[in-house]
């Protein structure tokens, strides 16, 4: 390990601006998005000797990030709650220059009220921009599950974001 | 020629062989209800992508490269230890800020991160192995809260001291980190704080607390009590 250097670090520092957006689409929330971001670079400084050297290290660090994400939202349903919280706070200030910030939150709010496997193949594919297979690769699951997962999640996101989509 | 939502949105996303994608590109000529819902799905990316991209060029958190940079070079890695909830016990830490991180990194202090998590150390381990809430000497600078058995079967054990509250469970390695909270120090965090603990432990904890005679017990069996059935 010691010929790597500090390499793993730099990398690892590189990807934290695609990092902070998955996680943010993830889990709808800025501050949510940016401890879920630190849990994640953490687990991977620690677990460090499990990534091949070779293989895609942002595939791998998507991966990590959206194990820590689903462990969370499955331990507690709280933090959407806060999001929607957000929301209708803002929602409720009626002034014409929230409006397109309002439209902002709505992307939130819409994408978390995906199911979770919808909204992180919507994550990983439309926002992030992996391929089908790499997707499929980081959820582990086949690629038909997770295209079915995407149709469902977009036809869902189409519906709720009506006439803005 | 009617094509499926999959067969669409994989046009849109650059995920069809040449030849189907052809197709579609001919059938759009001619079929405006194709032609609106391939519209209507870029238009979704292109929202999607609207909204968030913008954090790519948001500065990142001088927090999050701080703490690569701080990590230790790999050791020999310890799986011995559960992931989920150390990552959990990572995020909290993380989430109380600086001003507890800077105590905890400092040498001497309560808290040392281990291969896979953060262990306490210091008085603090100490005041772990030894202390008894129904004994509590009055220099320590740490109160041990409720004793009890969590889910995984290890001894867990609430504490709060000047800079770090949380619950530790006993392990191999020492007391591990599996909650914790800001100290009493951030006096307006105290009672939020508090409540939080009895919250964490009432959701980790198998059956009641340990009374001051299981605890001394346990005390005496180094954490590692025997059986599951001594309440």
């Amino acid at each position: 390990m010691a010929f790597e250097g500090r390499a793993f670090e730099d990398d690892l520092i590189g990807l934290i601006p695609r990092l902070r957006r998955f996680a943010r689409s993830l889990s709808g929330s800025e501050s949510d998005a940016d401890d879920l971001c630190q849990a994640a670079l953490e687990r991977a400084l620690k677990a460090r000797d499990q990534w091949q050297a070779g293989t895609r290290l942002d595939s791998w660090m998507m991966k990590i990030t959206r194990n820590i994400w689903i462990d969370s939202v499955r331990s507690s349903a709280r933090r959407r709650t806060t999001a929607l919280d957000d929301a209708r706070e803002i929602a409720g200030d009626g002034e014409q220059q929230v409006e397109a910030r309002a439209l902002r939150v709505d992307i939130d709010a819409a994408m978390g009220r995906l199911v979770d496997d919808q909204r992180e193949a919507v994550a990983l594919v439309l926002v992030e921009g992996f391929a089908y297979k790499e997707a499929a690769e980081i959820l582990d699951i086949p690629m038909g599950t997770l295209t079915s997962r995407l149709v469902r999640g977009r036809e869902a996101l189409a519906r709720d974001l009506g006439a803005a989509a | 020629m009617t094509f499926d939502s999959a067969t669409i949105h994989a046009f849109v996303d650059g995920e069809l062989d040449l030849i189907t994608a052809r197709r579609i590109e001919r059938a759009m000529a001619d079929d405006p209800e194709l032609a609106a819902r391939i519209a209507e799905q870029r238009r979704l990316r292109a929202l999607l992508s609207g909204h968030y991209d913008p954090v790519v060029d948001q500065p990142v958190p001088e927090a999050m490269i701080a703490a690569v940079r701080a990590a230790p070079q790999p050791l020999r890695a310890a799986r011995r230890f559960g992931r989920s909830w150390a990552a959990g016990a990572v995020a909290a830490a993380l989430a109380l800020g600086l001003f507890v991180g800077q105590q905890l990194g400092a040498p001497g202090g309560p808290v040392t991160v281990g291969p896979d998590t953060l262990m306490a150390s210091g008085p603090l381990a100490r005041a772990l192995d030894t202390q008894l809430a129904s004994a509590q000497p009055r220099a320590s600078a740490t109160r041990i809260g409720l004793t009890f058995r969590a889910t995984d079967g290890a001894v867990c054990r609430s504490f709060e001291n000047v800079a770090l509250s949380g619950i530790a469970c006993h392990s191999e390695e020492g007391w591990q980190l599996r909650r914790t909270f800001p100290g009493a120090e951030q006096a307006a965090y105290r009672q939020a704080g508090n409540g939080a603990l009895l919250t964490a432990a009432s959701e980790m904890m198998v059956g009641a607390p340990a009374d001051s005679l299981t605890e001394q017990r346990w005390r005496q069996e180094n954490w590692r009590p025997q059986t599951h059935a001594d309440r």
